[in-house]
């Protein structure tokens, strides 16, 4: 049974149940409502970015779901920041429509688009100076000289020893 | 971009006053001492009187005229710092802004994953990055730490020291993640040989014969600590036993270990620094050689000794 999502911009989007519980936000509210066919309001969400999850979550629909749970000490260590050929093609996008794709992935609660956001951004500042990093994500310099030379000064360390 | 910023905020668009170059202005100074000098005794009374005044005037030009130079540079250093200031100020949208602390910590273990120590570039972005970064335990609870294959192990350990209290204190209480490699960790004596080797590497073709030379010399008497600071293994001996603590209070804070041991037999003793309880110890990952023999450790060293925890 075809699910009806509705954006902040008030587009609907008809969609399979199976393509919308990838998010965990929408397969509780389908849980608690049980079988209607109220629209699910989505006002966190625009009808382009909503779009490019549905997507994602189309193309992974029979992915195994995550259990939810925080993940353990063993969860954290196999995590790499290797992204799938289609994921990286699928993420492609520019700067705004990224962070648009994060934000809704951590609304919706889809776990596997947010950690492909966040992927791409930590490989996107990978090797790069706090200088640089301010650049490619327009970020303020906010210390004070004497601020910035202290906190250099108390985090000086090689990277490699 | 630059012209954008400048022709936005104006500074660049106003009129600049005219500026004396320093030259002229003590010319011009040197020209009207040089009036007064013309002044006899000749003179009448009042055309000395005047002279006295213009004298005067010339040191009240004199002095303004530096006040001026001084104000001049004052208001052009402004100038400078101001501009510096409003092109460092991003011109676009900050997207990142966004994104709520909890996505920022996810970006954050991922930028670290494959090396926690990278973490010091995040905390010198912003001041929301620093105090988010510092104040996450996960962070710092990864801590990797490989000696280096350098003659001055004392620098090279001072800073492994440094970076490993930082993390000790942030980590908080969570359990660390170790991973000690200590391939590059030698004896006094294995750094005092290889140095004379090199010594003589450049002048000498028979290599084999070299080393065997300098591997048999009797270097006993200048690997004390007191003779040759810098190479001695107490350096690595200190990170360890701050890895430990010195009761083990840290090593009950161990989650993981991944140790990979010393090539050199004569370092092997690093196993006793070990022998503390590590009751949260759940991954233990062990390589190199392991051998009582080859390493000649006392055979009554368990590790880890609260083998029960695994």
């Amino acid at each position: 049974m075809p699910v009806l999502l509705v954006t902040s911009d008030n587009e609907q989007f008809r969609v399979e149940k199976v393509v919308a519980q990838r998010s965990v936000l929408i397969k509780n509210m389908l849980e608690d409502v049980g079988e209607s066919d109220q629209p699910i309001p989505l006002p966190n969400v625009t009808a382009p970015v909503l779009k490019k999850v549905l997507e994602y979550c189309d193309h992974h629909q029979t992915d195994p779901l995550p259990t939810g749970d925080e993940p353990s000490a063993d969860e954290s260590r196999k995590r790499t920041t290797d992204i799938s050929e289609w994921d990286q093609k699928f993420i492609t996008v520019d700067q705004e429509m990224l962070f648009e794709i994060i934000l809704a992935a951590n609304y919706l609660d889809i776990k596997p688009l947010l950690d492909v956001g966040c992927k791409t951004v930590a490989n996107m500042i990978k090797g790069k100076s706090p200088e640089e990093i301010r650049k490619l994500f327009n970020i303020v310099n906010d210390f004070t000289p004497e601020e910035e030379a202290q906190i250099k000064k108390e985090n000086e360390w090689a990277e490699d020893r | 971009m630059l012209q954008t910023s400048n022709a936005k905020h104006g500074s660049e668009l106003r009129p600049r006053p005219h500026l004396v170059s320093p030259i002229t202005q003590t010319k011009f100074i040197l020209e009207l001492k040089s009036m007064v000098a013309y002044s006899t005794q000749e003179d009448p009374p009042e055309i000395r009187e005047k002279l006295e005044a213009l004298q005067s005037q010339n040191g009240l030009i004199e002095e303004l005229q530096l006040r001026l130079n001084a104000a001049r540079l004052e208001r052009d250093r402004l100038e400078r710092e101001i501009d510096e200031y409003r092109t460092s100020i991003p011109s676009g949208p900050s997207y990142i802004h966004r994104c709520p602390k909890e996505v920022l910590m996810i970006l954050f273990e991922f930028y670290t994953l494959e090396n926690p120590r990278v973490v010091r570039r995040l905390l010198q972005v912003c001041r929301e990055w620093y105090q988010l970064a510092i104040s996450t335990p996960r962070l710092w609870n990864r801590i990797p730490v490989t000696p280096e294959y350098v003659w001055d192990m004392k620098s090279s350990c001072k800073d492994i020291y440094r970076r490993v209290g930082v993390c000790l204190q942030r980590s908080g209480s969570l359990p660390l993640e170790l991973d000690l490699n200590f391939t590059n960790f030698e004896s006094s004596r294995a750094k005092i040989r290889e140095k004379i080797i090199d010594c003589f590497w450049d002048d000498i073709q028979d290599i084999p014969t070299l080393s065997g030379w300098a591997w048999n010399l009797p270097t006993e008497e200048i690997e004390e600590f007191k003779v040759i600071p810098a190479c001695h293994p107490r350096h690595v001996l200190v990170v360890i036993r701050q890895l430990t603590g010195k009761t083990g209070d840290v090593m009950l804070r161990w989650g993981s270990l991944r140790l990979t041991l010393p090539e050199d037999p004569d370092v092997a003793i690093l196993w006793k620094r070990l022998s503390f309880p590590t009751p949260r110890l759940s991954h233990m990952t062990l390589i190199g050689t392991y051998d009582t023999t080859v390493h000649n450790v006392d055979a009554s060293v368990a590790f880890p000794w609260c083998s029960q925890a695994l």
